[in-house]
């Protein structure tokens, strides 16, 4: 994927001036608009259940237990006596904040460690090389599993964060290989002649072409970290004490809802894990299409 | 425009991908169209008004059960049978094992059970068959203690061997009790240093265990004499294996024991054994154990394990992982699967009642009232019907409720009325607390004297089904209630440690071995080690309770003979006025142990109609269920699993 250069931009936008920014790009792509949408979908619900809901009605034995959908349970409730709407609307909100968490830091980490790794090089290039290759080689999940077992009663957020650590070596890598291509080009050459230091040409000069492809980036981050989750937690070694969309689908393990036909118990996260996805997912290409300009189908 | 192409194909490929994944995960719910509903009766014990006995009520509890045609459909064609099947007998344990290269059962936090050693290499003494009281000589052929009970001397039986050819002698027995004596790291080797003196030979097939006080139980104390009733107890070793070695470190990977089976294969998922053609059983007794292969085996989940029964891959559960719900989906789809009885209430009763060890050397839990005020924050009910889903019955206290037991339950019948152990009194509690010094504050929290919320950190096994769910119902009812809860779920020997150094306030165990004295010996000061040093055992007051009357009762009873029940009984009722009073341990449920047996391949199981065992795999008497016993009156052989003949098994 070709970044445009700078020099591309500005001639664009001179030439045509009512052409939309990146944003109105953005908005113009059905594909965005439509997994935005979705995800937005998500959030009102689980921001209203968090308004609505006591939190007494959160606790097991709240409700009678094994009710099937219907108009007097909603989405029914679990062999805990839980409501599974309820659940939702605590779950949902915290396996976002886990993607957002962990997300937000392996591409925050990842640009630093890839942008420091690709434009000063020599030394410092060989250390974090080596770096991001052991973090890439190894397999993550098996350290996550390590870590959130050693770490057995975590919370959502310190899950997040556990998460979050293992999620940078691949933006990392991305990243240098991007500004080892860049930092060779004209407009750096001369940003760096006419005095400017280090730092002031990754954030003014190499930033700039990366945000978008960092965007998608942390898009496709939120998508692992979310998954990461449920994985962590359906082994068991979730947030004990807090739901999320994996711990549903531990809970409804542990009880045998799938033997004993509580479909609407597993159904209900399994079913709202693939819509994040695909949300996230159309969201992911959205991005994609904008800063790769021949993907474009529209706008 | 390729580009664009290969998009549209990859997002059909993904909603194509999506609809197959939605699409598979339809059938369970075009179930529902076949819905049956199905009445039935769960008969459960609820502790009646009147105290002095307890009363069977049946309650009508209608659910909605769905079955699939599809079973019935495969039961047309003749099953075909997996290669070897029919000769192996498979066990589901409920966790994978930590570390399957360290087989040392005296190393702490190795487990005995779950790995199947206990059952399958070691054997004891006697076995004790709690279903029909017999005690059953097996390496051994006979005990009998001196006049004051000082001493007991045990014949060992002639002609038993260890796996690899050696004898099976008195100097094994010695080397044993010594590495106990000299070794106090060794699990239960504090109970036998507090008990045994030494202990001498007086032939290659007679050995003298000398006491440091008289006892004439000393026989039934598992943790210090090679005889099993309850799950296990100390094992005798073979001296030329591990002689020289460390007892603490040695990792004895390549167990040799005198057992009919010995270890062909150990992973974290499957310990697997293969049957000794040499075993020494199969000359004296005559018979050869059915399965060639037996397989201890980390499933997964329950809902692995419903499966695994169903299609038969498996034979037996361990306790705790499925539940009546469970096993009642499950038998509606394999009808060779039977419990221990036929209906209602299905499950035996396990001897371990649950009770809530409450870290007294913690403050305020060394107050009785703060104990108290805990108990009466707890909705036992609720816990019976959302953790066990409905598979148990609260218990008053952490004793079996056996008939056997009924005269001692009978003589504390004014005392369990004056101290209601299972009420659920919020009011209760607040009156109690406050007397500890906790009272409620404005947001209905309660706060201890120095002002700071009161929090709890309750462990809990993460391997454990049971354990966790009860951890989520109990952790609710207390946080509603104002109690912070961090629940801190920690699994293999990293939870024995923290169990063993008491760094706990709260953890749910079972109550072993259940019998009357013993279970009262549990509270006895002299296993309360200070905080941060290994205690004894789990439940052998990790707690740390310490009331020295209650230590002198227990004292008192361990020197009254076996057949004076009266005098033991008087003690009790004397003992149980201090237990009620200070509620060293919070009482929870009783312990039905709900195993389904699998009747394809193997018959003969121990059931209500056929009690002639406990139906238990993860204790030593395992072994006996599998090979059955010779009366110990008669000579008879009794019981034993045998093929069920399907599939070219033997």
């Amino acid at each position: 994927m070709a970044a445009i250069s700078a020099s591309e931009i500005v001639e664009s936008e001179a030439s045509a001036p009512q052409q939309p920014g990146f944003g109105g790009i953005l908005l113009r792509n059905r594909k965005f608009v439509i997994g935005v949408a979705i995800l937005l979908i998500f959030i009102i619900l689980g921001a209203g259940g968090e308004l609505f809901v006591g939190s007494g009605q959160r606790a097991s034995g709240s409700f009678q237990p094994r009710l099937a959908p219907g108009p007097g349970g909603l989405l029914g409730t679990d062999s805990l006596g839980r409501s599974v709407a309820i659940q939702m609307s605590e779950a949902i909100p915290n396996s976002l904040q886990v993607g957002l968490i962990a997300a937000t830091l392996g591409t925050t980490l990842g640009a630093i460690v890839g942008f420091v790794s690709g434009y000063f090089g020599r030394s410092v290039d060989s250390v974090l090389r080596v770096l991001i290759d052991i973090f890439l080689s190894v397999p993550s999940l098996l350290f996550l599993i390590l870590i959130a077992s050693l770490f057995k009663g975590v919370g959502v957020q310190a899950m997040a964060l556990i998460i979050g650590i293992f999620a940078w070596a691949w933006p990392a890598r991305q990243v240098r290989a991007q500004v080892l291509s860049l930092k060779e080009r004209g407009f750096v050459q001369i940003a760096r002649l006419s005095g400017m230091s280090g730092l002031e040409i990754i954030f003014r000069e190499l930033m700039p072409h990366m945000l978008p492809w960092l965007g998608a980036n942390f898009v496709n981050a939120f998508i692992a970290a979310v998954l990461a989750e449920s994985g962590l937690s359906i082994l068991g070694l979730g947030p004990q004490r807090e739901m999320t969309l994996g711990m549903m689908i531990y809970w409804s393990l542990n009880y045998s809802a799938f033997l004993q036909n509580l479909w609407w118990w597993w159904l209900t996260p399994v079913l709202t894990l693939i819509a994040l996805f695909l949300a996230l997912y159309l969201i992911h290409i959205g991005f994609d299409e904008v800063t790769n300009p021949r993907l474009r189908t529209e706008g | 425009m390729k580009g664009k192409n290969l998009m549209v194909l990859g997002m059909l490929l993904l909603i194509t991908s999506l609809i197959i994944a939605a699409c598979q995960q339809q059938p369970p719910a075009e179930e529902v169209v076949v819905t049956q509903v199905v009445e039935r009766e769960v008969t459960r014990i609820v502790e009646g008004e009147t105290i002095v006995e307890t009363i069977t009520e049946e309650i009508e509890v209608t659910r909605i059960v769905e079955s699939t045609p599809e079973p019935e459909e495969e039961a047309e064609e003749p099953e075909a049978v997996p290669e070897g099947r029919a000769e192996q007998l498979n066990i589901a344990i409920p966790g994978p094992i930590a570390d399957p290269t360290n087989l040392n059962l005296y190393a702490p936090g190795v487990s005995r059970s779950d790995t199947g050693l206990h059952q399958m290499i070691y054997e004891y003494f006697f076995y004790y068959n709690l279903q029909t009281g017999e005690f059953i000589p097996w390496i051994a052929e006979a005990f009998s203690y001196n006049d004051d009970f000082t001493a007991i001397t045990v014949n060992i039986r002639d002609g038993v061997t260890w796996s690899d050819g050696e004898p099976f002698t008195a100097d094994d027995v010695i080397f044993t009790y010594d590495l106990l004596l000299n070794n106090p790291g060794m699990v239960w080797a504090e109970e036998v240093g507090s008990r045994v003196e030494s202990v001498e030979a007086a032939d290659d097939l007679t050995v003298t265990i000398n006491l440091l006080a008289p006892n004439p139980r000393f026989h039934l104390v598992r943790e210090a004499f090679p005889a099993v009733g309850i799950w296990g107890g100390i094992t005798i070793l073979p001296q030329h294996i591990w002689e020289g070695e460390d007892p603490l470190t040695f990792t004895n990977s390549e167990p040799i024991g005198t057992g009919p089976y010995v270890l062909a294969n150990a992973s974290q998922n499957v310990m697997s054994y293969e049957r000794d053609e040499d075993w020494w059983g199969i000359e004296a007794f005559g018979e050869t154990p059915g399965p060639r292969v037996v397989n201890f085996q980390h499933v997964g989940p329950s809902t692995s394990v419903a499966l695994a029964l169903a299609n038969n891959e498996l034979d037996s559960p361990n306790i705790g992982i499925l539940t009546l719900p469970d096993y009642l989906a499950v038998a509606e789809r394999n009808p060779n699967l039977i419990a221990w009885s036929d209906g209602p209430p299905y499950a035996w009763l396990d001897p371990c009642p649950r009770g809530l060890m409450v870290q007294n050397a913690h403050e305020p839990w060394g107050q009785a009232d703060a104990r108290w005020g805990l108990s009466y924050l707890i909705d036992r009910d609720q816990i019976v019907e959302l953790a066990y889903e409905g598979t148990t019955v609260p218990s008053w206290g952490i004793w079996p409720f056996y008939d056997g037991n009924e005269p001692y339950f009978n003589a504390i019948s004014d005392l369990r009325e004056q101290y209601p152990t299972t009420a659920y009194d919020p009011a209760q509690a607040e009156e109690r607390f406050a007397a500890a010094g906790i009272t409620k504050n404005a947001e209905g929290a309660y706060t201890t004297a120095d002002g700071q919320p009161l929090s709890v950190t309750y462990l809990v096994n993460a391997d454990s089904t049971e354990e966790m769910r009860v951890s989520t119902v109990l952790a609710d009812q207390l946080e509603a209630e104002g109690i912070q809860v961090e629940v801190q779920p920690l699994s293999g020997g990293v939870l024995s440690d923290a169990i063993l150094r008491g760094e706990y306030d709260l953890k749910l165990h079972s109550m072993c071995p259940g019998y009357i004295v013993d279970n009262l010996e549990l509270y006895h000061s002299k296993f309360n080690v200070p905080l941060g040093e290994p205690a004894p055992w789990f439940e052998r007051n990790s707690f740390r309770y310490s009331n020295p009357e209650l230590d002198a009762i227990i004292d008192q009873m361990a020197t009254v003979p076996l057949e004076n029940e009266e005098e033991t009984i008087a003690l009790y009722e004397e003992a149980m006025a201090i237990w009620f009073e200070d509620l060293p341990t919070v009482n929870m449920v009783q312990a039905p142990a709900l195993v389904p047996f699998n009747t394809t391949y193997w018959q003969g199981w121990p059931t209500a109609d056929n009690a002639w065992n406990m139906p238990v795999s993860w204790w030593a008497t395992f072994n006996l269920v599998i090979n059955g016993y010779p009366d110990p009156e008669s000579g008879e052989w009794v019981g034993g699993i045998e093929s069920a003949g399907v599939g070219g098994g033997q």
